[in-house]
C-alpha cells in the first residue's frame, strides 16, 4: 500500500443502517476499509451473512483493507481455548479480504476460566510486554501467507489503572520493541483513560512511541450517568456514538506532525447509535480528518 | 505473578462489590509481589465498578442480538427480563464470546 500521505478510512459495519446512513461515505469517499473479522463470525469462527456482504462490498471497491480485532486477549496469561480456531479464521480472513496490516487491542479477556468481552488493563511489567509479544507473533503468522505489512495493538479506554497512568506509554514502547510491532493509537481512547485517570493529554501524548504509530482511531464517545456510580461521578466512556470532541480534534492536530511513519486515519461509529443525522456527523467528521491530514502531509 | 493479577481482577469483577473483594483477598495473596499488590490494592474502584457494569451490559446485548425470543422477552417485560438476566449473571460463568451462544445458554437457564 503506497500513497503519499496517509489514507483517511471508516471501520465498516455490516449492518443495514451502517450502509443506509454512509452511503457516499462508503462508495466515494473512504480511502480505506477497517474490517473487525470476529463480528463476522458464528460461534465456530465460520463466516455469517455480515461476512458476506462486507466482503463482496470491499472486491467491489478495491481500497486497502485493514483487520481490527478486539477479543483476542493478546495479553493473557493462560491461552484461550478458543485461540487455535481463533487463528485459523483470522489467517482465512486476511487472505480473503487482503489485510494489509491487522491489529488487535492491548489487554486481557480471559482469565480465571472466564472471558469478559473487555480487554482489561496491564500493568507495565516485563510479563506482561513478554506475553503480548508473544501472541502478536501468533498473529504475525496468521496472516504470513498475505501481503501483510505489521501487527499493531491499540491503547485502551480504560477506567482504571495499575500503577502510574504515564507508566502505560511505557508500555506501549516496550511492546513495540519486544515485538517489533506498531501501534494503533486511538485517540478517544487515549483521551478518555487521560480523563478517567487524571492524566494530562498532551503530557501522555509527549510519552509516546511516535514513530511506531501506524494507524489513529477517531471516534466520539459519552460520559457515564451520575446514577451508574454511588459517587455520582461520571467517566468518560469509548461509546462511539457521537461527534469527536474537541479535545480530540486538538490530539489528532498535534499528533499529525509527530506520526512520521503514519499510514491510516480512521473513524469509527457503532451501528446501534447510527441514524440520519449521525450519518451527516459522521460525515462531516470525516471530511473534517482528511482535511486536516491533507494539511499536514 | 502476572496470571495471578489478572484471575484475582476477572474474580474481582464477577462480584457486586469489586473492590471490597480486592481489599479482603489481595493481603494474603503469596502469589502476588509486593508491587503487583500495591497495585490491585490502589485501583480506582469506581472505575472498576464501572467496568463491571460495562462487562455485563455487554453480556446482555449479546442475549438480545442473539436470540430475537429474549429480545421480544426484554421489549414485552423489561423488569422481568432484567430480573431473570441478574440471576442468570449471578448463576452461570463468563463463558461465552459470540452472541448465539451466550443467547442459548440464557434459553437453557430462563
Amino acid at each position: 500500500m503506497s500513497s503519499p500521505h496517509p489514507l483517511v478510512g471508516v471501520a465498516l459495519q455490516p449492518d443495514d443502517v451502517f450502509f443506509e446512513h454512509n452511503g457516499a461515505l462508503l462508495e466515494e469517499h473512504a480511502e480505506l476499509f477497517e474490517v473487525t473479522p470476529e463480528t463476522l463470525w458464528d460461534s465456530r469462527c465460520e463466516p455469517t451473512s455480515g461476512h458476506e456482504r462486507l466482503l463482496r462490498f470491499c472486491k467491489r471497491r478495491a481500497i486497502p483493507v485493514v483487520g481490527h480485532g478486539v477479543l483476542f486477549s493478546i495479553a493473557a496469561t493462560g491461552s484461550p481455548q478458543r485461540r487455535d480456531a481463533w487463528l485459523r479464521a483470522l489467517q482465512r480472513d486476511a487472505a480473503a479480504f487482503g489485510f494489509v496490516w491487522l491489529s488487535e487491542h492491548l489487554g486481557f479477556a480471559d482469565a480465571a476460566g472466564q472471558h469478559t468481552a473487555w480487554p482489561l488493563p496491564l500493568p507495565m511489567t516485563e510479563q506482561a510486554v513478554a506475553t503480548t509479544a508473544q501472541a502478536l507473533q501468533q498473529l504475525r503468522t496468521a496472516c504470513a501467507s498475505v501481503v501483510f505489512e505489521a501487527v499493531l495493538f491499540e491503547n485502551n479506554a480504560d477506567l482504571f489503572c495499575l500503577g502510574e497512568p504515564l507508566e502505560q506509554a511505557k508500555l506501549y514502547s516496550r511492546v513495540c520493541d519486544a515485538a517489533d510491532a506498531h501501534m494503533l493509537l486511538d485517540l478517544h481512547n487515549a483521551y478518555a483513560f487521560c480523563r478517567n485517570t487524571g492524566l494530562e493529554l498532551e503530557r501522555f501524548l509527549e510519552h509516546l512511541p511516535w514513530s511506531r504509530v501506524r494507524e489513529i482511531h477517531l471516534s466520539g464517545g459519552s460520559d457515564s450517568d451520575p446514577e451508574f456510580l454511588p459517587s455520582g461521578r461520571s467517566m468518560r466512556l469509548d461509546s462511539h456514538d457521537g461527534a469527536v470532541p474537541e479535545a480530540v480534534w486538538h490530539a489528532l492536530a498535534l499528533a499529525l506532525p509527530r506520526a512520521s511513519n503514519l499510514r491510516a486515519v480512521v473513524c469509527e461509529w457503532f451501528p446501534e447509535a447510527m441514524d440520519a443525522a449521525a450519518g451527516q456527523q459522521f460525515a462531516a467528521d470525516f471530511a473534517r480528518a482528511h482535511g486536516m491530514v491533507a494539511s499536514a502531509f | 505473578m502476572l496470571s495471578r493479577l489478572q484471575e484475582l481482577l476477572v474474580l474481582a469483577l464477577r462480584e457486586s462489590d469489586p473492590l471490597a473483594f480486592l481489599q479482603a483477598t489481595v493481603p494474603n495473596e503469596v502469589d502476588l509481589s509486593d508491587q503487583e499488590r500495591a497495585w490491585l490494592l490502589a485501583i480506582d474502584g469506581d472505575g472498576l465498578r464501572l467496568t463491571r457494569m460495562l462487562i455485563r451490559k455487554l453480556r446482555l446485548q449479546r442475549i438480545v442480538r442473539g436470540d430475537p425470543q429474549a429480545s421480544a422477552f426484554m421489549a414485552r417485560d423489561p423488569a422481568g427480563f432484567a430480573a431473570c438476566f441478574a440471576r442468570y449473571d449471578r448463576d452461570v460463568a463468563w463463558n461465552y464470546v459470540f452472541p448465539r451462544e451466550e443467547a442459548d445458554a440464557f434459553r437453557r437457564y430462563w
